[in-house]
């Protein structure tokens, strides 16, 4: 088991590497000039003298390594945009991370802990009409984009009910009843989508479990039903549920960026929206794609850790127990 | 992929002509047909985007009034709908009905150039990894395919426009290049199984170069899994243009974009009006809706084990 999981680390740090390569030549090699994105004018001798400043003008392989080692150690540069002064990157991301961390956290245990048991109460009796029912109502919740989800939440329960705030963000340290009642909201609204995926695929995965030969062994030998569906077909059926699961981080992660935008969220994703749309701010915008790289890989890393809990021929690594 | 594989590649000419009906592809198409017409969320789904491209081809014509013309008074402006304004108007009182008509048209442009982009750059590179494979395919092509495709759609997305500028062609092009690793990886996945096949070696034992060997021996079998692809998701970049509108990434006012004239209306919502956010919010969730129904039909469809079930 610690094999394969270190295995998976390395590929995961392998794929960190490439992305990092990858962001980096991209952030680079086009066209446009940082110090031209500024709010105000600057002469070609300030230019240059800012150039030379931020290691602009050294060669390709040394701005690379000038910006992944010290970023390892927790030190990912000063932001361009905000050329007056110094903005360094790693406190405005100390600032804007745990909006994000708590909404990504909170959507997929939300996601999970509706998902499957729905998905697999509803296996359990497979009409052909309610099948049909059901797999419509998936497809509609799947074409609702987020920020709709969100700002109708904010004009039912905000606006006419005036039950929850309308967004901003407290911290958890600072007031927990305060926090968990604005994160409401957006957390709905990410989790939408990503529930009625995952409901889907819990669904179809129990009704295929259901049917195997196991199953009718287990209710043959007189196991009652509970004990058939949650020890011996949820276990299995788990499988292909956890695979999507780690795929959903990502829609949770780009619901993250468009939800904090709607809900006035001071997170990630809106860093990353002014670091695009007001500020074009390189240095951040390829700091910023990093970190969604390693969230990513930390919830793959998690999906591949359950599985070896669930499944214990990859905890033996393939040989036979 | 279904069944016998297609003779559109083969080097064997018919010696007489065939009658259309017996024609291979006239009856895969039947066939195809058949299966999908069972399917009515796809029927509808095919209705309502027939009924949106209409829209979009015909949007000058049928939209009520001019979708840039503001008022001239304030009077003019978040009305709610009435006869004058089926839809209401937006904050600087232009017609919200007629702008969702025009929006039709962004839309729609917007998933066949991405679409396109994706298929014009995955499908080549699949090919170029699944037959030459070897370190061009293990080390190059996959990697990089494994990496765009383990980032967020979204955070990749934002990325390049961050580099490029947001705008409309921008935003085209970057989902399409965005989009492309899935082709790749589905193609080169075809490609691997097509290429044990007999009449790839008997094509090669006759000297045909791995050019033509990739476009008239393995191209033709792609092509089918490539249309369920493109029509599932559709879908998913309608979402994707939507969201990067609404944030401001995407297509900039005053061009009617349906995300964009949402994120304008949302501006106003607790101060004004919720109204002029109602049509395109309605007409995004029925594109992606029939979207999504026409791709679930269409993969249905292709698979040939729900041919024979009646």
């Amino acid at each position: 088991m610690a094999r394969y999981i270190a295995t998976r680390l390395i590929s995961s740090l392998i794929l960190l590497w490439i992305i990092s390569v990858l962001v980096f030549l991209l952030m680079t090699a086009l066209p446009g000039d940082p110090t031209l994105k500024g709010t105000f004018e600057m002469t070609a001798e300030n230019r240059e003298i800012v150039r030379e400043r931020l290691g602009l003008n050294d060669p390709l392989p040394q701005r690379y390594f000038d910006w992944l080692f010290p970023a390892l150690q927790g030190d990912l540069g000063v932001s361009l945009a905000r050329t007056v002064g110094t903005v360094s990157i790693s406190t405005l991301f100390e600032r804007r991370i745990p909006a994000t961390v708590e909404l990504g956290i909170l959507s997929l245990l939300v996601v999970v802990t509706v998902a499957v048991p729905i998905g697999v109460l509803s296996a359990l009796k497979p009409g052909s009409k309610r099948e049909v029912a059901a797999g419509t109502a998936m497809i509609v919740g799947n074409s609702i984009p987020e920020f709709v989800t969100g700002i109708a939440l904010i004009l039912v329960i905000s606006l006419h009910f005036d039950l929850l705030p309308v967004g901003g963000y407290v911290a958890f340290t600072e007031d927990p009843i305060e926090n968990l009642k604005r994160m409401a909201m957006p957390v709905l609204a990410i989790s939408l989508t990503a529930t009625t995926l995952l409901m889907r695929q819990t669904r179809s995965a129990m009704i295929n479990v259901l049917s195997d030969d196991y199953i009718r062994t287990a209710r043959a030998k007189g196991l009652r039903e509970r004990a058939v569906v949650v020890r011996h077909a949820l276990r299995n059926a788990l499988i292909p549920v956890i695979t999507i699961f780690g795929f959903q981080a990502g829609l949770i992660f780009s619901g993250a960026v468009i939800t904090e935008q709607v809900f006035n969220i001071p997170g990630m994703g809106r860093l990353f929206v002014e670091s695009v749309v007001v500020e074009q701010d390189y240095n951040v915008i390829q700091n910023l794609v990093m970190f969604f790289a390693v969230a990513t890989l930390l919830v793959n890393l998690l999906v591949d850790v359950s599985y070896t809990l669930i499944d214990p021929r990859i905890r033996t690594g393939g040989r036979s127990a | 992929m279904s069944g016998a594989p297609t003779p559109a590649g083969s080097a064997v000419r018919p010696l007489a002509r065939v009658g259309l009906r017996e024609r291979h592809w006239y009856r895969e198409a039947r066939a195809i047909g058949r299966v999908y017409v069972r399917n009515r969320p796809a029927v509808v789904g095919a209705v309502l985007l027939i009924g949106f491209g209409l829209i979009a081809a015909f949007a000058p014509l049928i939209a009520p009034a001019d979708p840039y013309l503001p008022a001239t008074s304030r009077e003019g402006v978040f009305n709610p709908p009435s006869w004058d304004h089926l839809a209401g108007t937006d904050h600087l009182g232009r017609d919200v009905l007629s702008r969702v008509f025009f929006g039709a048209r962004i839309a729609w442009q917007i998933v066949l150039v991405a679409t396109g982009v994706a298929v014009g750059l995955g499908v080549p590179l699949g090919l170029l990894a699944g037959y030459v494979g070897g370190k061009l395919d293990e080390l190059v092509i996959m990697r990089f395919v494994d990496a765009v495709m383990m980032l967020p759609g979204l955070v990749l997305i934002l990325a390049l426009t961050g580099a490029v500028g947001p705008s409309i062609t921008n935003t085209m092009l970057i989902i399409g290049v965005v989009w492309s690793p899935g082709y790749a990886r589905l193609t080169r996945g075809v490609v691997l199984q097509i290429k044990q096949e007999v009449y790839v070696d008997a094509a090669r034992a006759i000297g045909a170069t791995p050019a033509r060997i990739m476009a008239r021996h393995l191209l033709p079998n792609v092509v089918a899994p490539i249309m369920v692809l493109a029509s599932l998701s559709a879908a998913g970049i309608i979402l994707v243009e939507a969201g990067l509108s609404f944030i401001g990434a995407g297509v900039q006012e005053p061009t009617p974009a349906w995300g964009r004239m949402a994120a304008e209306a949302n501006k106003t919502i607790l101060t004004r009006s919720a109204w002029p956010i109602a049509g395109p919010a309605i007409a995004i969730i029925l594109l992606v809706m029939a979207f999504n129904f026409v791709g679930d039909g269409v993969r249905d469809a292709f698979d040939p084990r729900l041919r024979n079930i009646r």
